[in-house]
């Protein structure tokens, strides 16, 4: 503040009286130029790492207000934050949030021992799968229904057209047969097997993919919804996994195939 | 118990504040310190006038807040309500202020101000990329390039959608 007072007494000296005004003008923007950038300089030298400042304790109470996605970004800003925010405090509410209200708990997810973040990760990646496997068919109970264009003598002998309940189910065995329970009507009695067939071209991009009743039924298209369950459908029928969320250590393949 | 009913804090650079007992009660490092009849004298603090000013003026907000807490008073309450959004504003303008107040709360045990300042200093963190964060707070990448991926592989849900 001095040094300014002390160059605008110079220039009082030095400038004749006309050209004062302007280039007094034009100094105090520089001045205020230099001040805004003075004041960016502060504030820029306060803000120190707040881990550093703070520590771990604190740092988590921080992250601790941050969404799923926000805490992730932290992993990558530096080693000592990645110990922070891979945090099982952090990561263990977050999961409860996500699983919940989901259809099926990746098994994968829940495998003891297994940090809350990497836990967090698989469930999200599992989720997306619409690769289906075995265990994804046999783990779950899958409920079955006509689509509308079947003959009528099959609609009028499916519960979800006729209004009443129970629906129909279905189950997959590990030895490749499928079964539906005692006195399910649609149901024939004969013997049922099921396969998945998944055709894989160049480097593992999946050509097809689709599960298959017995060897000549049409194939259904396999697709996933928002809450985690499975839909198996062709223009005939129509397969959708029964939510088990609840069940301890979880549903489907232990290891991923994406 | 002690017979006077205000306690006396001194900032790290000597300024006294004397302030209720009902007041400060609000940090357990105080509570305790009374409870002990260790709170006649003054209690030394490693805090400044500055910081130590705005948390005695919250906690006094705060212990209003709670008493007038059955009272149907509009007006009070959305004065509350002002005085807390300018607390907030305050503080998120103030880098200096804010992490001074966060170390100060943590120090005195007041769970509610350290709480709404993790708040504010989550603010400054979200949204913002690795890059960003490092900037804000002048942080030194130590990541190689390949571990920098491996996170991004582990956990590509968050990076790469």
């Amino acid at each position: 503040m001095e040094l300014r007072e002390r160059e605008e007494q110079e220039n009082d000296v030095v400038l004749p009286k006309k050209k004062k005004t302007k280039m007094k003008l034009r100094k105090k923007r520089n001045r205020e130029e230099r001040k805004e950038k003075l004041k960016e300089e502060e504030t820029e030298e306060l803000l120190q790492d707040p881990l550093e400042a703070f520590g771990r304790d604190i740092m988590l109470k921080i992250l601790q207000n941050l969404k799923a996605h926000s805490v992730a970004l932290t992993l990558l800003v530096s080693r000592a934050w990645n110990g922070v925010a891979s945090s099982d405090t952090l990561w263990t509410p977050k999961c409860e949030e996500l699983w919940l209200g989901k259809a099926h708990i990746p098994r994968s997810a829940v495998v003891q021992g297994l940090p809350k973040l990497a836990a967090y990760s698989l469930s999200v990646t599992d989720g997306k799968r619409t690769r289906i496997m075995t265990e994804d068919l046999c783990d779950h109970v899958w409920e079955f229904h006509f689509n509308k264009v079947v003959p009528e003598y099959w609609l009028n002998l499916d519960p979800y057209w006729k209004g009443t309940s129970p629906l129909m189910h279905r189950y997959f065995h590990e030895d490749g047969s499928q079964t539906a329970d005692p006195g399910d009507e649609v149901w024939g009695g004969h013997e049922c097997c099921y396969s998945i067939v998944t055709s894989v071209v160049g480097e593992g991009k999946i050509r097809e993919h689709y599960v298959r009743i017995n060897r000549c039924w049409p194939h259904m298209l396999v697709s996933r919804k928002k809450d985690w369950s499975w839909e198996m459908s062709n223009i005939l029928y129509c397969y959708s996994s029964v939510p088990d969320g609840h069940r301890v250590g979880g549903t489907g393949p232990l290891l991923l195939c994406v | 118990m002690a017979t006077t009913s205000t306690v006396k804090l001194r900032s790290g650079d000597n300024e006294v504040f004397e302030v209720e007992k009902q007041v400060m009660i609000q940090s357990g490092t105080i509570r305790n310190m009374i409870e002990d009849d260790a709170a006649d004298g003054e209690i030394p603090l490693q805090i400044s006038s500055r910081n130590l000013a705005k948390v005695v003026e919250w906690c006094k907000c705060m212990q209003h807040r709670d008493r007038n807490n059955n009272n149907d008073n509009k007006e009070e309450e959305e004065e509350e309500e002002e005085w807390e959004k300018k607390f907030d504003e305050e503080v998120s303008e103030d880098k200096d202020l804010h992490f001074g107040l966060l170390l100060a709360a943590n120090y005195l045990e007041i769970p509610a101000l350290l709480h709404r300042l993790c708040q504010l200093a989550a603010d400054i963190v979200k949204g913002k990329t690795p890059e960003e964060i490092r900037r804000t707070f002048n942080i030194k990448k130590d990541f190689t390039p390949e571990e920098e991926e491996a996170v991004m592989d582990e956990h590509g849900w968050a990076f790469h959608d």
